[in-house]
């Protein structure tokens, strides 16, 4: 998939040295242990840039992405957008957030089942300080919905009425509605069938030629986080152990689990190159 | 369907209606006032005058009723409308603010107030201010509260797990309009089950609500229908030409056909060609009469492991299950499934069951689920050895052991004695992995193992399943909606679309010429990842 | 699983006490002097410092509460007011009826609802099924004092198999007590087996559903195999649950039950003590069944544990 060519770097979202910690409580007389989820963190997401962040269940790649919205504080470290923190005093800090928006993974799962289509893309209006009202509103809506490929009239519906694909779609339209700086996209097409993943990937292709987006793409799947970025970096055990340009990590890795990782997915043999012999051949 | 061609509805609606009915009318009319006392009438039997009778007094029976159903009605809402207007935000609440103190202090309050059983506040309280109607509604009314608190804690605790209220929050909602807007209104229709039966309760407190009512809609995968296969007890096992080893009278026996096809080292048939262990010929599924395969054909011989592919619901799992004979209920189907030679469709449901897990075997796609919580991991791998064997006890253990070995489980590292939540996901799949293959099914029919796992446990997986292949010269049915999963392992290919199978053919040459364009599609998009 | 246990004992303990405080202060806060109560209008103001001195009533209230509290531990509940006899002894007395009661009750709605629950389980949909739970709906729906009243008119006084009313006493030796305790255990345990089987159905139905069901069924299990071996332990949980609240509600809850049948039992006692204001009485017994609740859920608890390992790791 080709995306547009990348901008020059100008440093958006900065993670500088970020730790973030749960406390397990056992009981009511249970003593507190304490995990560690993230550890050091560090990068930065410059403007137009396509991000991803790889790594295995359980390794913080949802803390991480929790902590960037402003849902949880972190222990340590910070995170801050143009230089403006998402999180102060217990609470996100709205001037950043407007700025932020995330497209979750489960398009059963992500949009309130009693709303309509219109009300549930509006959602981040709720940001703005003066949210389009009237006429300009239900362009707003029209014009999210179609960059992403649907129809205006869909605005009416509910969102049973849609495939998991017209979903995400609908999903992408939510985040794109009050035009944020930064996109978290949380592991957004792995519960897609592959010809509708395929579909979403290109639709995120295509916005982006379109009008350049900066977002970081979460997802455990290399193949997928390849397509769709510039740069990737590797997370094990809540520490990113190898960043880089998505092509040289992919091809030439130097973290033994990045290797791993690598070695593990499954890939379609080239139909033009002699394919190595399968283990099982009869 | 609309809500008057419920029966169950219309009539429920019908008696409420009468009763509030009765209950408004009674405000300004009775046939008689129901505290005239009459006593030349009294114990009158019911007849035109009075409808239901009179009592010792002469009182009108209907009469009374009718009042009576005002007291009723008033103490049901009332006091559900205390535990409801009290207790909900409390819930609400406690699920907001999630693991605080005041989480903490609601929930341990409302214990509490569990520990006085419903009448001995009633006690309390008309002991303290003296007895009366009002007093027994705010007795219930309170009895209520940690009730509805509980409740709407429990089910908002799950949705703010969800990801819509993830997106409400990223919105910068507070958590009281997201309370409001996003988790109110998904736990309405629970609420009200709730308010109804505890209206119902109201007038004569009962410390227990069954919210299960007739079950809650969760798919059943099988239905529990006992009758049909039974255990061997079950006159159909008698009619078996072989007589019974009668070990351990609630465990079947070895089958004379799981036997036959289980140990069958041979072609069924003498002098038969070498024969394909699996046959699928035509196979046609309907489901309350809805098509959902229709004309399925494939084949799969020993030591081979044959992938079938294709995108959620295109029949892969109902092809599978139909091998197996565990296609839901209302399920119907048509054609042939031979295994080695015998026609499984034709079969009874207790010979089915002599042949799962004996000649044929099944892992499924989540590990989290498919296993029993509450049995150890050693006792659920002897148990496929116990069903269809007369193995004691401790020895159907050593060869679970063994087995659990087998599948990179050693005993030293993974004691018997563990339990399903004491394992990764990856270890749980080599444990369902055990289980199928414990008695080395000449068959292993594995849906979407490896889906639910990281790719490097994948690997490992996929490793797993290819070295039992070769050992125990089992055939493999490998269902999947990966293709590069499939490309790895896989000697021959499936693609199924729609309930239908579009193309087939050796793994090398499909990926080479992808003949039909919907594979073209699916591997196309499996290259692009 | 020690632990587990250690950890529950400890808050069942930490109940007790917060119990004990409410039950005490509630107590104090009802309006009116229980020794002027018993003195009558006329009563002599140094007769009545007397009597107030002798209830120690006119102790300070920490003082009063920690006396209370001590005595129970000793198991000496006090005098009862009204009576003027030890208030243990008048508890025994009742419990004794009770107890068997409650006990009779629950076994008995136990005995209906385990084989009525899996039943109509295992014949979901069919007509058992229906019929299972057309009977239910019944039972939830109709008050047991009802049921009393149909039981007394049929088994007591047409067909004459057990009494009325009345408790015969256990000198009388068990048949005797078997003959009065039937009909008020039956009339109680019906609407608790109607609700049982309904949480017993479902919650079946639920585990039927689960993918382990369907492993079991593809390890070569039969439906009734599965059912018996695999779902049954997993479905215990709700069960029991209820299980616990309705032993709990059957020791407390038979006040209207012991009116029907005239049985002397811990319910009729609280009932008279109100009216009396024997207040004394009504602490101890209100506070003996809120113990009686917090030990069964601790009973429950522990059975959880027993039933679903993974809680003795967790909580």
């Amino acid at each position: 998939m080709n995306l547009a060519p990348r901008p020059a770097a100008v440093p958006l979202l900065s993670v500088t040295g970020v730790a973030r910690d749960y406390i397990h409580r056992t009981g009511l007389f249970g003593r507190a242990t304490r995990f560690r989820a993230l550890q050091d963190v560090t990068f930065t997401l410059h403007r137009g840039e396509r991000l991803g962040l790889v790594g295995e269940s359980g390794c913080g790649k949802s803390t991480l992405t929790r902590a960037l919205l402003g849902l949880d504080p972190v222990q340590e470290g910070s995170i801050t957008l143009d230089g403006a923190p998402v999180f102060t005093d217990h609470h996100a800090n709205t001037a950043v957030r407007r700025r932020m928006q995330v497209v979750f993974q489960d398009p059963y799962g992500s949009f309130n089942p009693r709303h309509r289509v219109d009300r549930l893309i509006t959602e981040p209006f709720h940001l703005l300080d003066h949210p389009p009202q009237g006429r300009a509103r239900a362009a707003a809506v029209a014009e999210a919905l179609e960059a992403v490929g649907m129809a205006a009239s869909d605005a009416e519906k509910f969102i049973h009425e849609f495939s998991g694909g017209q979903r995400q779609r609908i999903a992408i339209a939510r985040a794109l509605i009050i035009k944020p700086d930064v996109i978290v996209f949380d592991e957004a097409v792995s519960a897609l069938d592959v010809s509708v993943r395929a579909q979403v990937l290109d639709l995120l292709a295509d916005l982006c030629r379109r009008t350049p987006l900066s977002y970081l793409f979460v997802s455990h799947d290399l193949s997928v986080v390849r397509s769709v970025t510039d740069r990737v970096m590797v997370m094990q055990a809540g520490r990113i152990v190898e960043a880089g340009p998505t092509e040289a990590v992919l091809t030439a890795p130097t973290h033994p689990y990045t290797r791993a990782l690598i070695a593990a997915a499954p890939v379609l043999p080239d139909p033009q190159r002699p394919p190595h012999e399968p283990a099982s051949a009869p | 369907m609309k809500w008057y061609q419920s029966r169950s509805l219309v009539i429920g609606a019908a008696l409420s209606a009468l009763f509030v009915l009765a209950a408004l009318v009674s405000l300004v009319w009775t046939p008689f006032n129901y505290e005239t006392l009459d006593i030349p009438n009294k114990l009158q039997r019911p007849g035109s005058l009075h409808w239901f009778g009179t009592d010792h007094f002469g009182r009108d029976i209907f009469s009374m009723i009718m009042a009576g159903a005002r007291i009723s009605l008033a103490v049901a809402v009332l006091a559900v409308g205390i535990g409801m207007g009290i207790g909900v935000p409390l819930g609400l609440w406690a699920a907001a603010r999630s693991g605080g103190w005041l989480d903490e202090f609601i929930m341990r309050g409302n214990d509490l107030v569990f520990a006085f059983p419903s009448l001995v506040i009633a006690i309390l309280i008309t002991a303290t201010f003296g007895p009366g109607a009002v007093n027994a509604i705010i007795a219930i009314g309170i009895f209520n509260i940690p009730v509805f608190a509980r409740l709407t804690r429990g089910a908002a605790l799950g949705l703010w797990e969800r990801d819509f209220i993830l997106a409400a929050r990223v919105a910068s909602k507070s958590r009281l309009r997201i309370s409001v807007e996003h988790v109110l209104p998904n736990i309405t229709s629970l609420l009200i089950v709730q308010g109804t039966i505890s209206s119902a309760l109201a007038s004569w407190p009962r410390p227990v609500s069954p919210t299960s009512g007739s079950g809650r809609s969760r798919r059943a995968k099988l239905g529990p229908d006992a009758g049909r296969c039974a255990d061997a007890r079950h006159p159909c096992f008698a009619s078996g030409a072989h007589p019974r080893p009668s070990h351990r009278g609630d465990r079947a026996g070895p089958q004379p056909d799981g036997r036959r096809l289980a140990r069958s080292d041979g072609p069924a048939h003498p002098g038969g060609a070498p024969m394909t262990l699996l046959a699928v010929e035509n196979l046609s599924v309907d489901i309350h009469g809805t098509p959902v395969l229709r004309d399925v054909g494939l084949t799969l011989d020993k030591g081979q492991i044959v992938a079938l592919t294709g995108e959620s619901g295109s029949g892969k799992s109902m092809t599978s299950l139909s091998i197996m004979g565990l296609l839901p209920q209302g399920a119907t189907a048509r054609g042939r499934v031979l295994l080695e030679g015998v026609d499984l469709l034709t079969r009874t449901e207790p010979q089915l069951c002599a042949l799962r897990g004996r000649a044929m075997g099944m892992i499924f796609q989540e590990p989290m689920t498919a296993l029993n919580p509450v049995h150890s991991i050693g006792r659920q791998v002897a148990e496929t050895i116990r069903i269809h064997t007369a193995l004691p006890r401790a020895e159907a253990r050593e060869q679970a052991a063994a087995m659990l070995d087998r599948v990179g489980l050693p005993a030293h590292r993974f004691a018997l004695s563990r339990f399903p939540h004491e394992l990764s996901g990856g270890q749980r799949q080599r444990v369902g992995l055990a289980m199928a293959i414990a008695l080395r099914p000449r068959l292993l029919i594995a849906d979407e193992p490896t889906t639910a796992l990281d790719v490097t446990t994948q690997a490992q997986i996929l490793d797993l399943l290819q070295g039992l292949v070769a050992d125990f010269g089992m055939g493999l049915l490998l269902i999947t909606h990966d293709l590069a999963v499939v490309s790895q392992i896989a000697d021959r290919i499936v693609v199924m679309q729609k309930g239908a199978v579009v193309e087939h053919g050796a793994t090398r040459a499909l990926l080479a010429e992808q003949r039909h364009p919907y594979s073209r599609m699916l591997i196309g998009a499996a290259r692009v990842g | 699983m020690i632990g587990y246990a250690l950890r529950r004992l400890a808050s069942l303990i930490a109940s007790l006490v917060v119990a004990s405080l409410v039950i005490f202060t509630v107590i104090e806060i009802i309006p009116g002097d229980p020794a002027a109560y018993m003195l009558g209008m006329n009563a002599q103001p140094d007769t009545l410092a007397a009597l107030r001195a002798e209830l120690g009533l006119d102790m300070p209230k920490p003082q009063r509460y920690l006396t209370w509290v001590g005595g129970m531990l000793r198991g000496d509940f006090g005098i009862s007011y009204t009576y003027r006899t030890p208030v243990s002894r008048m508890i025994a007395d009742r419990l004794w009826v009770s107890l068997p009661l409650a006990i009779y009750a629950l076994v008995l709605s136990t005995a209906i609802a385990f084989p009525a629950g899996i039943y109509a389980a295992s014949r979901r949909g069919k007509m058992a099924d229906v019929t299972v739970m057309g009977a239910t709906q019944l039972g939830v729906a109709v008050p047991n004092f009802w049921f009393a009243m149909i039981l007394v008119l049929v088994f007591a006084i047409n067909l004459g198999w057990f009494s009325a009313g009345g408790f015969a006493g256990w000198d009388e030796g068990y048949w005797a007590v078997m003959r009065s305790l039937t009909l008020p255990a039956l009339a109680l345990a019906l609407p608790q087996a109607a609700i049982l089987t309904r949480v017993m159905r479902s919650s079946l139905l639920d585990m039927l559903g689960e993918d382990f069901i369907r492993t079991a069924r593809a390890k070569g299990l039969s439906a009734r195999q599965t059912l018996w071996r695999h779902a049954l332990r997993n479905a215990m949980i709700p069960v029991l649950t209820i299980l616990g609240l309705q032993f709990a509600f059957l020791l407390a809850g038979s006040i209207i039950i012991e009116q029907v049948f005239s049985l002397p039992g811990l319910g009729r006692l609280v009932f008279q003590a109100i009216s009396a204001r024997d207040l004394i009485v009504v602490e101890s017994v209100v506070m003996l069944l809120v113990f009686a609740v917090i030990t069964v859920n601790f009973a429950v608890d522990l059975a959880y544990a027993l039933v679903d390992p993974r809680l003795r790791a967790r909580r």
